[in-house]
């Protein structure tokens, strides 16, 4: 069952500079462990722009354009396609965040859950975008020894 | 809760449903008040049909339940199916413990198959969409038979939350038409990450043009940019 939470709880910020981290280094720590992808939706084009762990959840091919939405549809449970469109079109006319947890597909015949939290931003002269993260909902470990990657998609 | 209150309740639910996912959630509780396991809507097989699993519009049965059941083309076998030839009132059916039997006579497999899915009891009701298309509501689970009244009170939610869905499946399946075969190509390309210039090179028309075909189908499916429009379309099913 997929689940949608239409705000985010903001909590207080935490600035890693005040303990003498970079956000490179909080990003590198992310997405030590899991596949932790990164996007942006530019509202007026409708082209998502999305690093290569996103299309590694999706199991798709990387590219250096913008992700192609049909072929991630294919990839998401049926189920939870409707929920997360609806996500996306709140988004876009109330200019909100969201939260969502659904399922992908994990090669042909199974499921993974992915948590996916974006937050609208605006962006001066155009409709605004919508920026978020994508992660594997469960950890695993992103060692040689125990991913089930094809090392060519890495 | 009184069967009067329990009725009520879950049929207000129902009626402030947005979504079909929404409703489905809702029948999956339904299901879960009475004892059952899964629920399903889908087509009504014909004569034709050899598969289940292109009928089912919303399900709760696993997938691999289907897999299994369309690769031997139990459908063939279903002892049910043939009463709805001649009758519109539900019908249940119980497999028992001890193989196919008088009332439930179906191939040995296809018993081991629904035993091996905890699918042991279920009820069939038949519904009519106004479009005059015909569908099954089923429930299945491993309960005790349903009693008449209980059978009596999930007719009536089962037809309340059918009508609701149904609406929402008609609504949508009537989108498609309001947008032209040339909105939805250039809708389709952008989907996949063409910007403008791409889709007008790829059908030989102008960025202008391009970006005239998406405005025309963004007043049309009532939305206030491209990317509100194609998740709409994505969830309409309207980009294949």
């Amino acid at each position: 069952m997929p689940l949608r939470f239409d705000q985010l709880d903001h909590k207080e910020f935490q600035d890693c500079t005040s303990v003498g981290m970079t956000e490179h280094e909080v990003v590198e720590l992310a997405q030590a462990f899991r596949l932790y992808g990164f996007w942006r939706i530019d509202l007026d084009t409708g082209l998502y722009f999305a690093t290569p762990d996103v299309f590694r959840i999706f199991e798709m091919d990387i590219t250096d354009g913008p992700l192609n939405l049909v072929e991630a549809r294919a990839r998401i449970n049926p189920e939870d396609l409707p929920i997360l469109m609806e996500s996306f079109e709140r988004t876009c006319s109330l200019k909100q965040s969201y939260h969502n947890i659904f399922r992908v597909r994990r090669g042909e015949d199974g499921w993974k859950f992915v948590r996916s939290v974006g937050k609208f931003r605006a962006k001066a002269g155009t409709s605004g975008e919508i920026v978020g993260i994508t992660y594997e909902f469960f950890e695993r470990l992103r060692t040689a020894a125990f991913s089930d990657e094809d090392e060519s998609r890495k | 809760m009184t069967t009067a209150e329990r009725q009520s309740l879950l049929s207000d639910e129902i009626a402030g449903s947005q979504t079909r996912a929404q409703v489905m959630s809702i029948m999956k509780r339904i299901a879960d008040e009475f004892g059952l396991d899964h629920v399903t809507i889908m087509a009504a097989p014909t004569p034709h049909d050899l598969a289940i699993a292109p009928l089912v519009l919303e399900s709760t049965l696993p997938q691999q339940f289907a897999r299994e059941f369309d690769k031997h083309q139990f459908l063939r076998h279903c002892p049910i199916l043939p009463k709805f030839a001649n009758s519109v009132l539900p019908q249940t059916w119980y497999l028992g413990e001890n193989g196919p039997s008088s009332s439930f006579d179906c191939p040995d497999k296809m018993h081991e198959l629904m035993t091996r899915f905890g699918l042991l009891m279920g009820t069939i009701f038949p519904m009519n969409s106004v479009d005059t298309g015909r569908y099954f509501l089923r429930y299945d689970g491993q309960r005790a038979p349903l009693h008449q009244v209980e059978l009596n009170e999930l007719g009536m939610i089962s037809l309340h939350a059918f009508d609701v869905y149904d609406r929402m499946r008609r609504a949508e399946t009537a989108v498609p038409n309001i947008l032209s075969a040339r909105e939805l190509e250039v809708l389709r390309w952008t989907a996949q990450g063409k910007t403008s210039i791409e889709i007008g090179q790829i059908l030989s028309l102008s960025d202008h043009t391009v970006n005239a075909y998406m405005t025309n189908a963004i007043k049309k499916l009532d939305c206030v940019n491209r990317t509100q429009l194609v998740a709409k379309a994505i969830r309409l099913k309207l980009i294949n």
